[in-house]
């Protein structure tokens, strides 16, 4: 059920920001005869815990002229590594879309081995922080610092929105960023990553897009109907309680219960 | 919205399977929220037994544990109707 809930996801995108198979026919149109295609795309969600869109600008690269697609997200952490002059900002991907035809199926499988992504990045000399200006280090990955920037403007005076900052901790240099803004009990995020392509590392004869003999036929399914019981349920909370749905209803008149991902 | 509603009877509850725990803590971390997100290997076992095949999908439930109305992506206005049948506005 893992893969047929991944796949119902990357539909779910698909179906936000312009369709797969607009992409696709824009890909093939402008790089029929390329082996690497680049495409540039925005996703955009409205959610009851925030608002989100995200540019991505992605190279793909199909030396066996596959008809797939490559699904970029951003909730995957960056692997970010440098020769000195290139930063080379790697996506972990692990899914892959397969177009099969016009009747609105997909096919989900892994990535095959080394398609990887990443973003070329000028060493400069601006880019070295000073330490009073990172409030908190969100995450250490191999070769990645995320941290999170205090910005004050002309006068000394804080700004309301958190500006993170993807770093390469050996290097100082920025690979990626996201800028947050606050909104009541909403949030918008813009996350904006550039020209990625395919790593040069691999070589093309281990890029081999067969379906696995497990992949499953995407389908859709219709929301339980109204009226039905609620499925009970009892999981971990984010704060490491169990919580069910008896807990959630008591002493409520009503559950809003919002299944969302950050993308 | 949460915010409005909270003290009129509503609860709300979060679910994520897809991402890690990690960014629902960054979430967290960030807006500050006071409901609960339902996150690990269960959270994927909700989400399906919901029939849930996109995000965000909604579901509004109401004091007897029956199902209300779903909303294939967030309709406020659409919830908020919904919520006012229930005696929430």
């Amino acid at each position: 059920m893992t893969l047929l809930a991944l796949l119902c996801a990357g539909q779910s995108y698909a179906q936000k920001a312009p369709a797969a198979t607009e992409i696709w026919d824009r890909l093939q149109k402008t790089f029929a005869n390329a082996n690497s295609v680049e495409c540039e795309f925005t996703y955009s969600q409205t959610q009851p815990l925030h608002s989100f869109i995200t540019t991505y600008h992605v190279v793909l690269q199909r030396p066996n002229k596959s008809r797939a697609w490559y699904s970029s997200n951003g909730k995957t952490p960056i692997d970010v590594v440098t020769d000195g002059t290139t930063t080379w900002m790697y996506f972990r991907a692990t899914k892959m879309f397969l177009k099969n035809g016009s009747n609105g199926e997909n096919y989900g499988f892994p990535l095959p081995l080394g398609l990887s992504l990443y973003r070329r990045q000028p060493v400069g000399g601006t880019y070295r922080l000073t330490s009073e200006k990172v409030s908190k280090v969100i995450f250490k990955g191999k070769h990645t610092l995320a941290i999170q920037l205090v910005h004050d403007d002309r006068n000394g005076k804080q700004l309301s929105e958190d500006n993170w900052l993807y770093l390469n901790p050996r290097s100082y240099m920025p690979v990626g960023s996201m800028r947050i803004q606050h909104a009541e009990d909403r949030m918008t995020t813009v996350v904006t990553f550039a020209a990625l392509k395919i790593d040069p590392t691999v070589s093309p004869t281990q890029f081999t897009f067969a379906l696995p003999k497990d992949a499953i036929p995407y389908r859709d399914t219709d929301p339980i109907a109204v009226g039905n019981d609620a499925p009970t349920f009892t999981a971990t909370t984010q704060d490491g309680r169990e919580s069910s749905l008896t807990d959630l209803l008591r002493d409520h008149k009503a559950l809003l219960l919002n299944f969302w991902s950050y993308g | 919205m949460y915010k409005e509603f909270a003290k009129k009877g509503l609860a709300l509850a979060a679910v994520n399977p897809l991402d890690g725990n990690g960014v629902v803590a960054m979430f967290y971390l960030q807006g500050g929220f006071t409901f609960p997100s339902l996150i690990g290997e269960k959270s994927m076992v909700i989400a399906t037994s919901y029939n849930v095949n996109s995000y965000p999908t909604n579901y509004v439930i109401d004091s007897s544990g029956k199902i209300v109305a779903s909303f294939d992506g967030f309709d406020e206005a659409g919830i908020r109707a919904e919520l006012k049948k229930l005696g929430i506005e």
